[in-house]
């Protein structure tokens, strides 16, 4: 029980996730901030295979999955099918992806509910590859991970790309809300939901989600490293509202090495790779800190 | 009342008076008419209805999912490579049993690329459980629409209505068109079993595992042989209130008597009714298959000529396939693929020969 968020719980036990799962955590919260009255679509991945098992299931809210690319666009057809029956402002839609379903094969889908101003509120947990495949990489992988599918090999160690900027991407669209948000600050998390449901159109949140099996760290550490990625400037909190820029949590701008150090994924780096990053990060925070003075 | 118009333009209008209140869309030729005609009934106030413009028809079929389950009647759409495009998801909405109907301008598969008619998309989603309905000419496509909502919604199984690509598509004939009235007396509004409602929440789409995945396919796989019953009461009904019928609503039988038979789906049915000493059987449903309207109908048949226009790789003309369980000695006639006319003359080539397979006109 985290202080202060409601009491009720949508997600509830039973599910099968690991133990310290970071998405079973936003899980709980998400949808405690949504509330009672609310659908969920969930797009194919670890949460939705872990929470359904039929005939049981761990929602206790209206909950349809379809295939892994198309839950933006269940969604739409929710939307309008809830307004030719007058019923659309009645309810909450939250759409629920992971990275893969997201920042890939569903992102088309997710464009296209954007561009028709479809109403409803999109919730990507990034555990920065295909968790439920066995951990291959997507394209939320940052750069030098280790993946299965981006081995450290003799010639090419790791991922040789860095994360695609989802959040940029989708705030290009000139949506109304998109915001980021790790489970180290639950109540950021909350209230960036509640606001993010209030906004006409799509709104998005990108929600960093630490895999115990993908990331390789022990399932106890899965809030400390949330904290880690923002204190590092790996993951920065903001949230942009009507175009305006407001930065949630001021990063202390830890070496990176802390961060990279204390997951599996990146045991195998060298100190060059590892300042490669963090100068990738400095630069990062440098941008940051022009759009925050803009404002 | 009759008015002339393209068949295209009749399915819109046969959509209109089925009141469907999400109209799921994407362009692709020769379906773009169709779609096009119900945005202007919709922006005209004729048609209250939301509509939905995917970016794909992957995500055009997948919206109907979602509005379906908010209870609402669903229309959508599509041809070829937007239907091939679309077929994980057919699979999926067979599977939640949604009750949606599609209209499928049927056209040639890429690659080459090629726009015009044949069956190589809606043969190609034979096995998606979809109901599969054919028609042969523009007043069929009027009512196979209307007939189709309510073999859907009872069954709950989706269905789509095949008009031939351009052949028909784009084909003007006089059609009567069916008072609202006596639509709404045929058609019951629709009513989910299930919904997404937060006041009985209820998860859709769940994982089965190996222990139940079977039991749930077996069901589906019931409810797509009951479904003939379905069609068939459909057919009578439909008879009963607008005077018209497609013989048993699974096939129709012209010429009964003659010993020689031509099997054909859609508008190539009504070419052949023009050879006067054969027996045309126009398949209408090819899913389900009809096994025993056919084998009554061919009792004491001497010779039987099955036309596909399409062909499935490696093992033969998919019809003929169906055909050959029932009258082995069928012969096949691959006609009319990507758009080949189908002429006359093709057809008394096709039925001169005695081969077992023959790519009809082929240089």
């Amino acid at each position: 029980m985290i202080n202060g968020l409601p009491e009720e719980e949508y997600f509830v036990s039973g599910h099968s996730a690991c133990p310290g799962c970071g998405a079973a955590i936003i899980m709980r919260i998400i949808t405690k901030a949504a509330g009672k009255n609310t659908i969920l679509v969930h797009n194919t991945g670890c949460m939705e295979v872990v929470s359904t098992k039929f005939p049981t299931t761990a929602w206790k809210l209206p909950w349809v999955h379809g295939a892994f690319e198309n839950g933006a666009a269940i969604a739409s057809g929710i939307h309008a099918g809830l307004k030719a029956q007058g019923k659309r402002n009645d309810y909450n839609i939250l759409v629920i992806g992971g990275d893969g379903s997201t920042f890939d094969i569903g992102f088309g889908a997710l464009s296209g509910a954007i561009d028709r101003g479809d109403k409803f509120t999109y919730v990507c947990y990034d555990n920065e590859a295909y968790a439920n495949t066995g951990l291959q990489k997507s394209g939320a992988t940052p750069l030098y991970a280790w993946t299965a599918t981006t081995p450290i090999g003799k010639l090419i160690r790791g991922n040789m790309r860095d994360k695609k900027p989802i959040v940029d991407i989708i705030a290009a669209h000139k949506v109304e809300y998109v915001a980021t948000a790790t489970i180290a600050y639950p109540h950021d998390l909350f209230n960036k939901v509640k606001k993010a449901l209030l906004y006409d159109g799509v709104s998005f949140i990108h929600v960093l989600s630490p895999c115990i099996l993908g990331w390789k760290y022990d399932s106890n550490k899965t809030i400390e490293l949330s904290r880690l990625a923002v204190d590092t400037g790996m993951f920065y909190l903001y949230e942009i509202e009507r175009g305006k820029f407001k930065l949630s949590i001021t990063p202390k701008m830890e070496p990176v090495e802390k961060y990279l150090k204390a997951q599996g994924r990146f045991a195998h780096l060298t100190n060059q790779e590892i300042e490669e990053i963090q100068k990738i990060v400095n630069e990062n925070w440098e941008e940051l800190n022009k759009r925050i003075n803009s404002n | 009342m009759k008015r002339i118009g393209e068949a295209s333009a009749a399915v819109a209008e046969a959509v209109k008076l089925c009141k469907p209140q999400v109209i799921s869309i994407y362009p692709i030729t020769p379906q773009t008419h169709i779609v096009e005609r119900l945005s202007e009934l919709v922006n005209n106030g004729e048609l209250k209805a939301e509509v939905i413009r995917a970016e794909s028809e992957h995500s055009m079929v997948s919206a109907i999912i979602g509005a379906s389950l908010t209870g609402s009647r669903v229309f959508s759409a599509t041809s070829s490579q937007g239907l091939a495009l679309a077929h994980e998801v057919m699979h999926i909405v067979s599977g939640m049993r949604i009750p949606a109907v599609m209209a499928i301008a049927a056209r040639a598969l890429s690659a080459p690329i090629n726009i015009w008619g044949d069956h190589s998309d809606v043969m190609t989603s034979r096995d998606t459980s979809w109901i599969q309905l054919h028609c042969k000419n523009t007043q069929a496509a009027f009512d196979t629409i209307i007939q189709a909502y309510y073999i859907a919604e009872k069954i709950k199984l989706p269905v789509m209505v095949i008009l031939d690509g351009f052949t028909l598509t784009h084909l003007a004939e006089p059609v009567d068109v069916a008072e609202q009235k006596k639509v709404d007396l045929f058609l019951p509004p629709l009513k989910m079993n299930y919904t997404l409602n937060p006041e009985k929440p209820i998860s859709f789409g769940n994982v089965a595992f190996p222990t139940d995945y079977m039991e749930i396919k077996h069901k589906q796989a019931e409810a797509m042989v009951n479904a003939e019953k379905i069609i068939k009461e459909a057919n009578n009904k439909f008879y009963k209130i607008f005077k018209r019928k497609y013989g048993d609503g699974l096939i129709e039988i012209h010429n009964p008597k003659a010993s020689k038979v031509i099997i054909a789906s859609g508008t190539t049915a009504e070419t052949c009714k023009t050879l006067k000493d054969f027996c045309v059987i126009h398949l209408r449903c090819f899913r389900p298959f009809p096994y025993e309207s056919i084998r009554k109908a061919l009792e004491g048949k001497k010779e039987v000529y099955v036309i596909d226009r399409s062909y499935s790789y490696g093992a033969g003309g998919p019809l003929w396939l169906e055909v050959c369980n029932i009258f082995k000695e069928a012969k096949s006639r691959i006609m009319g693929l990507g758009g080949r006319d189908i002429t006359l003359d093709s057809i008394r080539k096709a039925v001169s020969s005695k081969e077992k397979e023959m790519w009809v006109d082929k240089l």
